[in-house]
């Protein structure tokens, strides 16, 4: 096997040498992740919003709220993973449907284990408009539907990009859960890069090297774009 | 011109405004002056449309302003923390008005260039507002209110978040800009050099109701109550009781008054002692003696001296306090003698 720079561990990534049952071409499971991170973005900002806003109100429910969304920070991704095949290993309400063997799974996880830092991304920018500015721009003119437009939403449309960009990140690089998680036949790139890894051969290793510079580059690209969107002195971890 | 009637608002179940009425014209400069928490800046917000009044009218030009929403009243508001759009540069922010009342570019452009000018920020069109000092977030704050032409301007305690150099320069290039430009204005703020420079009439809010009002000389010359000559701090306020051959009672000695009121025997007055234009008494002969022998000559214990640029404040161990010339000793006793015009009656 070679080392240094080469492209063609990349191009192999695209034959399946062998008629394997458990291969699944690599760029299908980069196409799986970017999939998987999709619905994350969209499931964690619809849920991260209405959360994100009860929190700029602190009351005595929302108070309980947020060190219970911060516990998958704190409890390993693999107990998340373990937790959701138990609770749903039954089927769903009064259909035949099994969320436990249904790809679905694997955006749910992810999006549990993005949440805290999509709230923790939203919220302060959520909380950091006061309300002296919408009313300068009311007597300015502006109706409230442009104050909408001119006040709140330049504010938190950055937050919202920023939090977008996290949970896409997040999803993409996600281990723990989704070894457990995820279905055979629809891997996601860290699973896949576990699996060459776990097969003999310098072909095998060489592809999953590649795949890890893939998902190195894509996540880095991520954060780099996190770093510019970011209020200037907000949300700090 | 500004017709406000009648107005009444309750915060948190006491009432905060009780009867609140008074106009502003063409070209004056009204100054709300009162205490903190007297209501001054609820009764701006409801002048502005942004709180509605439980009683009473706001008019302009005759009309009823009760059914027209904030942002088309076309009145400016400039407020103590500027609230100036962070997401914006100075230029974006100034235009801001413009942009909603759908001026042109080009006509924006102008009238952005013009009102920078006037508020001496004439290169700052591209920074970042969050850069500025406050006197520089507080100018760019007063262009962005005066840009799209207001009817009225409206100032909630602007100057309050600044030090005092900076208060006393904006003060004055306000009061130019304010002559230049003409448009009525109201000043609201708890700070009387502040009323006294800018306005061309003074409003002093009490308990929710506006007790004195008259441009700012008249009101020195005339307090009009003791709270008012205590707020503004005109000078000592002695309690007393009228005698029955008309001189004052009070505590540190009896006085007659020069005023012309009606005062019966046993009436309860405040008598106001300006600490100006007095002098030390000294010992034997005094000149100004009134005829009944009855000097107005005040004595006691000097407490305190605290220097004031040109004069001296001395502070008595009866609270009193005086200006002179010179210094005398701490612990001194001495006789300040003045002559009967520094002597007013207040209710």
């Amino acid at each position: 096997m070679h080392y240094g720079l080469t492209g063609d561990y990349y191009s192999e990534l695209f034959i399946n040498r062998n008629d394997s049952i458990f291969y699944v071409p690599p760029f299908k499971a980069i196409g799986n992740s970017l999939g998987y991170a999709g619905l994350t973005v969209i499931l964690s900002l619809l849920l991260g919003f209405p959360v994100a806003t009860a929190l700029t109100h602190p009351g005595r429910l929302t108070r309980l709220l947020d060190p219970l969304l911060m516990l998958p920070l704190g409890a390993s991704a693999v107990t998340l993973g373990l937790g959701l095949i138990i609770t749903f290993n039954k089927p769903i309400f009064a259909s035949q449907f099994m969320l436990v063997s249904s790809p679905l799974l694997v955006p749910i996880a992810h999006t549990i284990i993005a949440l805290p830092f999509v709230i923790r991304t939203l919220q302060p920018a959520l909380a950091s408009i006061p309300d002296r500015l919408r009313q300068a721009a009311a007597m300015l003119g502006a109706s409230p539907r442009r104050v909408w437009l001119a006040v709140d939403w330049p504010i938190v449309s950055r937050a919202t990009l920023s939090a977008a960009v996290f949970s896409f990140t997040i999803s993409l690089g996600e281990f723990g859960a989704s070894s457990l998680v995820v279905r055979p036949e629809y891997p996601t790139l860290p699973i896949a890069i576990a699996r060459f890894l776990s097969l003999p051969g310098g072909l095998n290793y060489g592809q999953a090297m590649a795949m890890a510079t893939i998902l190195m580059v894509v996540c880095g690209i991520g954060i780099l774009l996190i770093e510019r969107l970011r209020l200037p002195g907000a949300g700090e971890f | 011109m500004l017709e406000v009637r009648n107005l009444y608002k309750s915060y948190e179940d006491t009432l905060l405004l009780r009867g609140i009425s008074f106009t502003v014209a063409a070209g004056e400069t009204v100054c709300m002056l009162g205490a903190s928490g007297s209501g001054k800046s609820t009764l701006l917000r409801i002048l502005a449309g942004l709180e509605t009044a439980e009683q009473g009218q706001v008019c302009w030009d005759g009309q009823e302003l009760a059914s027209v929403p904030a942002y088309q009243r076309g009145f400016g508001l400039v407020f103590q923390d500027y609230a100036l759009f962070p997401h914006m540069n100075v230029e974006e922010n100034v235009a801001f008005g413009l942009k909603m009342q759908g001026l042109s570019s080009g006509e924006t452009e102008i009238r952005v260039n013009s009102v920078l000018e006037k508020v001496n920020l004439g290169g700052f069109k591209y920074r970042s507002v969050t850069d500025l000092s406050g006197g520089e977030q507080q100018r760019v704050a007063l262009a962005r209110a005066l840009a799209p032409n207001p009817h009225l301007l409206m100032f909630d305690e602007p100057l309050g978040a600044l030090d005092r150099s900076l208060r006393e320069q904006l003060m004055e290039e306000l009061r130019d800009i304010l002559h230049t430009t003409g448009v009525p204005a109201i000043y609201v703020t708890h700070d009387q050099e502040e009323a006294f420079t800018l306005a061309d009439r003074i409003l002093l809010l009490h308990d929710g109701e506006i007790v004195r009002e008259g441009k700012p000389a008249e009101i020195w010359a005339e307090p009009g109550s003791a709270w008012a000559a205590r707020f503004l701090d005109v000078g000592n306020i002695l309690a007393g009781s009228v005698r029955a051959d008309g001189d004052v009672e009070t505590e540190v000695g009896i006085f007659s008054i020069p005023c012309k009121h009606n005062h019966h025997a046993g009436d309860r007055i405040n008598l106001l002692v300006r600490p100006i234009g007095v002098q030390k008494a000294t010992g034997g002969r005094y000149s100004n003696a009134s005829a009944a022998g009855k000097a107005s000559l005040i004595s006691g214990v000097v407490a305190d001296v605290i220097f004031h640029q040109d004069r001296f404040k001395i502070v008595l161990a009866n609270h009193l306090y005086f200006y002179l010339p010179e210094a005398p000793k701490i612990g001194e006793k001495i006789t300040i003698q003045f002559s009967s015009s520094s002597l007013q009656c207040l209710p």
